[in-house]
């Protein structure tokens, strides 16, 4: 997301030190701890690449998510932790697939760079409705095929 | 709104999509219903759609940074004890440990009193550098106040010239104001003076010119006398240095008709009587019989 390993890092360390320092924030009735380092480290994340300017030419969501196809198989030599991170990836990349090219768009831009709905209308010069529509259509359809590892996301 | 439409709208709610009415109309809803599990399950879709990401391993130097930073915020992690294969060991370093924390007492104890021991050499310095600025007020306090004193007696000498002026206007305008010109004797040719009764409150005004300084030991006096024989002295006086003279009195209510005015000169501690020579004189016409 942030196209820089060393930025990327900085953010891990920040996300880390807060969850060691700030621990008593998570709430177990509200998020699994998964979900809840998934969304801090997003957050975070958004706010780092919106300080270093970045939010003003994006079209497209994080390059690797392009780059490679759904990833295949999970490999059964991995390691359990290694091979659930696999198994998660295939079904992810599956699902963001199965969505129809606008819809994974916006999808992407409002995920992994936090733009508003407004802002993604103006930037692919559609109207706001429109954009509304392939946002719903994207999220409901993920929904649909991510329901299992939802379930599974949340006991973890 | 239908569950279709709720679900729809806690999805885009826990993707921060919500503005406005709708986000308010919807958390209003989930306050007033049981909708945690479906939220939960909302929250975990949108945050997962990041492990789509290819994972990427942290390097080293990332996880030492991590951990030092961990490090420097957490509290010590106590030392486990020490076992008995090792008891000599350990006693010397229990030792040399107790002797480094009586010098790091000491030493934190000197540092440590370093800031209250500075504090107080400045409060001494604050103190003295006050006393200092309040001695000097207070001698200009009192160079004011002598400034003031002598500001005040030249306002009661300038109050008193405005009075004075302010009766000689007075007097000047009266219609029962009289004058009389007084002649220079042989003793000062070129002297003259007018005097003006007011006879409505009895003050008398001398304006003199051309008078020499008396001598040594000697001043000028006023008498008027009246028609009974007798005689006052309205005042005694002293010219400028151009000659000059102007006098302010106020007569006795008794001392009857006037008939003759003198100007002499007269030991400073003049009597009740002229005793020296007439420079300046008025004498009043005889009545007609």
């Amino acid at each position: 997301v942030l196209g820089d390993r060393s930025e990327a890092e900085e953010v891990l360390s920040e996300v880390f030190h807060e969850v060691w320092g700030r621990a008593e924030r998570y709430d177990p009735t509200r998020t699994s701890p998964l979900v809840y380092l998934l969304t801090l480290s997003r957050s975070r994340c958004i706010e780092r690449w919106r300080r270093l300017g970045r939010r003003a030419s994006v079209l497209e969501g994080p390059e690797d998510l392009r780059r490679s196809g759904p990833g295949g198989e999970p490999d059964e030599a991995l390691p359990s932790a290694q091979a659930l991170a696999a198994r998660h990836r295939s079904f992810v990349r599956t699902a963001l697939d199965g969505l129809e090219p606008p819809e994974r768009q916006v999808v992407e831009l409002i995920y992994f760079y936090g733009l508003t709905q407004a802002e993604i209308a103006q930037r692919l010069g559609q109207p706001l409705g429109t954009v509304k529509a392939w946002i719903r259509q994207g999220l409901t359809r993920l929904r649909d095929v991510l329901q299992p590892l939802c379930a599974e996301s949340n006991s973890a | 709104m239908t569950a279709d439409d709720r679900s729809d709208a806690i999805l885009l709610y826990a993707a921060g999509l919500l503005e406005g009415a709708e986000l308010r109309r919807l958390e209003e809803q989930l306050r007033a219903g049981d909708f945690a599990r479906e939220l939960r399950e909302a929250r975990a879709l949108v945050a997962q759609i990041s492990l789509g990401l290819d994972p990427v391993e942290p390097s080293p130097e990332s996880k030492e940074r991590l951990l030092a930073q961990i490090a420097s915020s957490a509290p010590p992690i106590p030392e486990p004890a020490a076992r008995s294969g090792r008891m000599r060991l350990a006693l010397v370093a229990t030792i040399a440990a107790l002797l480094g924390a009586a010098i790091a007492t000491a030493l934190s104890y000197w540092l440590g009193t370093l800031p209250a021991r500075r504090e107080a050499g400045l409060q001494v310095e604050a103190r003295a550098e006050l006393e200092r600025a309040n001695r000097a007020l207070e001698e200009e306090r009192e160079e004011l106040d002598r400034v003031i004193a002598q500001q005040d007696v030249v306002l009661g000498e300038l109050q008193q010239a405005l009075e004075l002026a302010d009766e000689q206007i007075h007097m000047l305008h009266d219609p029962d104001l009289d004058l009389v010109v007084l002649a220079a004797t042989d003793l000062q040719p070129e002297a003259s003076a007018w005097v003006f009764w007011e006879w409505d409150d009895y003050s008398c005004y001398l304006h003199a010119t051309g008078l020499s300084q008396a001598d040594a030991g000697r001043t000028y006096a006023l008498w008027v006398f009246n028609d009974a024989g007798g005689v006052v002295r309205v005042g005694t006086f002293t010219p400028d240095d151009s000659g000059e003279v102007t006098y302010f009195a106020k007569l006795r209510r008794d001392i009857g008709r006037v008939v003759r005015v003198v100007i002499t000169d007269e030991p400073t501690d003049v009597a009740e009587q002229p005793s020296g020579p007439d420079h300046l004189v008025w004498q009043s016409e005889p009545r007609a019989s």
